[in-house]
């Protein structure tokens, strides 16, 4: 199952926003044009249905409706995201739409304005409905979150909770101890990466180890024999060996591993990990551009070999020079005053024309997405 | 007068600001929209035909140095191979933009 169409109103940079997704999206623009923005819209639908969730937590992790709602609204709109789930098997189509607003006095409490659910074009769910009418405070929770009320689209509430999102930061990674944090189950920055890892069935570790391995090989030749340990106190780590000139290689653990290599662990790692849609930013980071440029079509394999989504946002030229990429695949932020317009980038003629002739989303749209003004950037100072 | 939206292609940040005064300057009420450039005219080799292509829904300008090339018209038949849209202005500035 994935993600065919959002719709976003009010939400942080989207003032209104609708477009379709495919299996393998990029997501263009500027900077501060909302592609993470973009992806947390997905995120908090995941952070409403994952256990433990709910609406409120959602809201409150994010610093309450006022942080989410878009600055360009007008006069305290409701907040609303529309997702279309499609099922390219044969399942089940769903539709869930929600639109959250506050209490206008006192405790300035978010609630749920409606709540819509269909199955297969067929209208499940209707919130208010007479019982929320009667308990106020009911509205202040969504049925998705909870399991004794979203029984009739529970499969729509384990979908969205198995979405995965993945920002791996070397140097939480590297240094965990050093970064205060929540020290939630949650960590899409990699503080809890090894944990998770070490949590993982030892099968499954070994068999995902091994192909990373051997991918890495390519891209790191000098390391070998990635395995997962744990020390003496019983944290879990990362080693691997790292070959040099002398006959009798070093072993290394994850604090000496470079940026780049982490980052590739951490992304191989997250793309092997289940068959839900998978939210990846800007996965250029860090890494050698003949491997950037590579990404898309391991992206695409494995896409196509668990039907798995992939929605990644990108500023990266050598990314975006894959030939493969077709102008469907594409979402394009432009910010304005009224907040950001997402469009795809086939649906502009002249990025149609240009890819026409063989030339890439690179060149086509990337130079699109500069600031105006950006040639006076480097007189700035 | 409404704007008359066109896309640029160049070398470098040089012949950018350089176009950006002339359609200023030029009487006509040009409004530029894309710049596209990745430094030299190998790019622009490379991608011309796209540009042309383009041409066809919104004008288009592509201005490169002659350089050491023999005449203009010589450079713009070996670098287009298939017919130049009348919306695709393709300019050689000889030789090359600084002498502007």
């Amino acid at each position: 199952m994935r993600i065919s169409k959002i719709v976003l109103k009010n939400w942080r940079n989207f003032r209104s926003a609708e477009v379709e997704l495919g299996e393998r999206v990029f997501l263009v623009g500027p900077n501060a044009s909302g592609k993470s923005n973009f992806l947390d819209a997905i995120r908090f639908l995941r952070d409403i249905a994952k256990p433990g969730g709910g609406l409120q937590p959602a809201l409150a992790f994010r610093g309450g409706l006022s942080k989410v709602r878009c600055l360009a609204a007008r006069k305290d709109p409701d907040v609303e995201i529309d997702v279309t789930l499609a099922d390219s098997d044969g399942g089940e189509d769903w539709r869930y739409a929600i639109g959250i607003t506050q209490e206008v006095r006192g405790h300035r409490q978010p609630y749920v304005r409606y709540e819509r659910v269909w199955q297969d074009g067929k209208q499940i769910l209707s919130r208010p409905d007479a019982s929320d009418q009667k308990d106020e405070l009911r509205k202040t929770q969504t049925h998705l979150e909870q399991i004794g009320a979203n029984a009739q689209f529970r499969a729509l509430a384990r979908f969205f909770e198995s979405i995965r999102y993945l920002h791996l930061v070397p140097q939480l990674f590297k240094h965990p101890d050093y970064y205060q944090g929540s020290g939630a189950a949650e960590d899409p920055y990699g503080r809890n990466f090894l944990e998770m890892i070490a949590k993982t069935p030892e099968k499954t570790r070994g068999s995902r180890l091994k192909k990373i391995e051997t991918a890495l090989r390519y891209a790191v030749p000098q390391l070998r024999a990635l395995t997962a340990a744990k020390d003496d106190a019983g944290v879990p780590h990362l080693e691997a060996i790292y070959e040099h000139w002398r006959p009798n290689a070093g072993k290394q653990r994850e604090d000496q591993f470079s940026d780049g290599t982490i980052r590739l662990i951490g992304l191989f790692w997250s793309l092997l990990d289940g068959d839900a849609p998978l939210l990846l930013e800007e996965p250029e980071l860090s890494l050698h551009s003949s491997i950037v440029a590579k990404l898309p079509a391991l992206f695409h394999k494995l896409g196509r070999r668990k039907r798995r989504q992939l929605i990644v946002s990108t500023h990266s030229w050598d990314l975006l020079s894959e030939k493969g990429i077709g102008g469907e695949e594409v979402v394009m932020l432009q910010p304005d005053a009224n907040g950001t317009k997402a469009f795809l980038a086939s649906s502009i003629p002249q990025i149609r024309a240009i890819l026409d002739e063989d030339l890439s989303i690179a060149d086509a749209v990337l130079p699109r997405t500069a600031p105006e003004q950006i040639s006076l950037f480097d007189l700035a100072v | 007068m409404s704007p008359i939206p066109i896309d640029l292609a160049v070398e470098d940040p040089l012949s950018e600001a350089v176009l950006r005064k002339i359609l200023v300057r030029c009487g006509q009420p040009y409004a530029v929209g894309s710049v596209f450039s990745r430094g030299g005219n190998g790019y622009l080799r490379k991608t011309i035909r796209g540009w042309n292509r383009a041409a066809r829904g919104k004008p288009f300008l592509l201005v490169t140095d002659l350089d050491s090339a023999a005449c203009p018209g010589a450079l713009i038949k070996e670098w287009l191979s298939v017919p130049k849209h009348e919306n695709f202005l393709f300019r050689v500035a000889v030789r090359e933009i600084e002498a502007w």
